[in-house]
């Protein structure tokens, strides 16, 4: 069937859209919100929750919009009192065997319940019979399942059978006492698990590194960009009022990770907190950033300087460092070094990178090196190196044989990093000089596909870190003033912080 | 046209514009004045005292007085508390701080409990919001006036606290 552009009507207002859409998709494409639960724009249509009613002319009864195909000249009404009791009555088909137990559920606050209830639903119930009591299960290591509150939407079942591809849920029973449950002998624990607590319209599937921990309307959100891989999903990161991440969870972005995203990013911001370098050090102790920097141009200053820089660091920061090199350091060298991969995990849905950097193709890009061939090179490289300025940024970074035979035949060490990592114990470092986390700095990624992408800090920096591009720019300037001191013929060389 | 006289403006506080009659005097001497303001206080020499012995005589307090708070328990004694926040959601004056944590197991038809409930008595205006925020009739107010305390530390009341209030 080809798909051709048709013109239909949603509430008196006439609108063209591809004739292979479903009427929800072209309500919601034309800003026209529909109430629904089963339904998700990048999965399989199931059609089982019933609230997204809307009505068609010509039809003798509502019709369920996730399920209904455009057909020409098709006259939709989102609106309307037969729909909204229409709505009203699956609402209160839906809370008959829900628990009210909304004051303990991680949910609340974000719960589609609760919002179409309080928009359709009734101010009271008429139920008076016994409820239905629904098992509860801890579904795998990051997914916990409470039974009675499930409405049996079958998202996560259908994620994991489209998505995920590893089919570890299905639905037992019948009727009211159907619910989801794990195929025998499986535990839903691949690397995508958390985004059925994220589809999960209610409470039923919650995650156990959030639970209880705070109630979701004390959180603020910022939108960022996850580091943790080549694949750069765009995220959303939830904070409490003292900036401390709660919780990192998918932005939609369709080029990118649709509304997905892997257990590893969603669990990667400990290191914000832990065990950051929080000032500036010269020969092990603290020191002013003034002084470390003006330790650090010593050291720059001698014989065969190597810059070495990670694949974690942003485009701005490889462009001032390519400035700083070739107006400052003629004679240094830029080598490139990427975080230790491992094989692509690719999912039906879903490819979580291997490489566990954000942008190797930025240094590609900026400054034209390949990471890993650029470390082996330096790694065979025989000549003693002078001062090695290490631009890290990798959290979590276990050191390579290729990164220990550089830092063993390097005098002295310059490191720039996050954290108090074991760079800072094993190499020679003269001085460390703090940056910044991704949460804290902006800058642009280029993920695996050479998407550029843009992220901005969502967060007060935790340390007394900075960023690349200023510490570059503040070294230049040291270097410019000083020349034109030694200019001005005053001898006494005189450097301005 | 003829000048349009208007009556000057009248200060109510100027002495001037007392009138100078007979009372005038009379009312300068002051003595009838206080001997009125005897008479009240004479009055009340014959009428039964309003005020109390403060610390050995407590006042009648109502029973819809709003004091400091309490924690209230179930049947089998457990706190009613399932830590929602909703009181410190409502709180003005923001001085309710939780922690949640998972309720143990054998607590039926409950997930979760605080771990840290503290009420900042300092803070807290006493305007009974926690009370009518709170889903499970956790919380209530006693009618115990605000106690003091030396130490900023001792108005910060926990869970045994608030319990046994």
């Amino acid at each position: 069937m080809s798909v051709k552009e048709v013109k239909i009507k949603i509430d008196d207002k006439e609108v063209t859209v591809p004739s292979n859409w479903t009427v929800i998709k072209a309500c919601h494409e034309n800003g026209v919100d529909v109430p629904h639960y089963c339904y998700h724009p990048d999965l399989s249509i199931a059609g089982n929750c019933r609230i997204c009613m809307v009505g068609v002319k010509g039809a003798p009864r509502p019709v369920v919009a996730c399920a209904q195909p455009i057909t020409e000249n098709m006259e939709v009404t989102t609106k309307g009192k037969d729909i909204e009791e229409a709505r009203k009555s699956v609402m209160e088909f839906l809370l008959i065997n829900h628990p009210l137990d909304c004051p303990e559920c991680d949910q609340a606050g974000e719960c589609r319940l609760q919002n179409y209830s309080y928009t359709y639903g009734r101010d009271h119930g008429r139920f008076h019979e016994e409820k239905v009591v629904k098992s509860k299960a801890t579904m795998g290591p990051h997914v916990k399942y409470w039974g009675s509150r499930c409405i049996v939407c079958t998202r996560c079942v259908r994620f994991t059978d489209e998505v995920s591809g590893t089919g570890e849920l299905g639905v037992i029973y019948r009727g009211d006492k159907s619910e989801i449950a794990l195929f025998p002998g499986q535990t839903l624990d691949n690397p995508l698990s958390l985004n059925t607590v994220d589809i999960c319209p209610v409470g039923a599937l919650v995650s156990s590194d959030f639970l209880f921990q705070t109630r979701v309307w004390n959180l603020h959100s910022r939108p960022s960009m996850c580091s943790d891989c080549a694949v750069g999903c765009n995220t959303r990161v939830d904070m409490d009022a003292k900036d401390n991440i709660k919780r990192i969870v998918p932005r939609r972005n369709d080029q990118v990770n649709k509304e997905w995203m892997c257990d590893y990013g969603r669990l990667s911001f400990p290191y914000v907190r832990e065990n950051r370098l929080m000032k500036p050090m010269v020969d092990g102790q603290d020191a002013p950033y003034k002084d470390a920097r003006k330790a650090a141009l010593a050291l720059l200053k001698k014989k065969n300087t190597v810059i070495l820089v990670s694949a974690w660091n942003s485009n701005e920061a490889f462009a001032a460092i390519k400035e700083f090199v070739e107006q400052n350091l003629p004679s240094a060298s830029i080598a490139g070094y990427a975080n230790t991969g491992r094989a692509d995990e690719v999912f039906p849905g879903f490819t979580i990178s291997g490489d566990k950097n954000p942008n190797r193709k930025g240094m590609q890009e900026v400054l034209g090196i390949d990471a890993d061939a650029s470390l082996k090179e330096l790694a065979a490289d025989k000549e003693r190196i002078g001062t090695l300025l290490l631009v890290h940024n990798i959290p979590g970074y276990a050191i390579t044989p290729e990164m220990k035979a550089v830092l063993d035949r390097t005098e002295s060490v310059i490191l720039m990093d996050l954290a108090k990592s074991d760079l800072l114990k094993y190499g020679n470092v003269a001085v460390a000089l703090p940056t910044l986390t991704t949460f804290e700095k902006s800058g642009t990624f280029v993920n695996k596909d050479g998407i550029h992408q843009k992220f901005l800090p969502v967060m007060e920096p935790v340390n007394f870190g900075r960023h690349e591009v200023e510490m570059f720019n503040n070294m230049a300037h040291d270097i410019k003033a000083e020349s034109a001191a030694v200019a001005a013929g005053n001898g006494a060389v005189k450097v301005k912080a | 046209m003829s000048a349009v006289k208007t009556a000057p403006a009248r200060d109510s506080n100027s002495r001037e514009d007392l009138p100078g009659s007979r009372l005038a005097w009379f009312t300068r001497l002051y003595l009838p004045t206080i001997a009125k303001g005897m008479m009240v206080s004479m009055r009340h020499f014959f009428k039964k005292p309003v005020t109390i012995q403060y610390p050995e005589q407590k006042a009648k307090i109502s029973e819809r007085f709003r004091g400091e708070h309490r924690l209230t328990k179930d049947a089998e004694g457990n706190m009613k508390c399932v830590a929602c926040y909703m009181c410190a959601t409502a709180c003005p004056a923001q001085c309710i701080h939780i922690e949640a944590q998972a309720a143990p197991p054998e607590w039926e038809n409950r997930d979760k409990i605080p771990k840290v409930f503290e009420i900042d008595m300092l803070k807290c205006i006493y305007c009974g919001y926690c009370v009518e925020a709170c889903p499970k009739e956790a919380i209530e107010m006693t009618n115990k006036i605000p106690q003091v305390y030396d130490n900023r530390q001792a108005f910060i009341y926990g869970i045994d606290k608030l319990l046994n209030n």
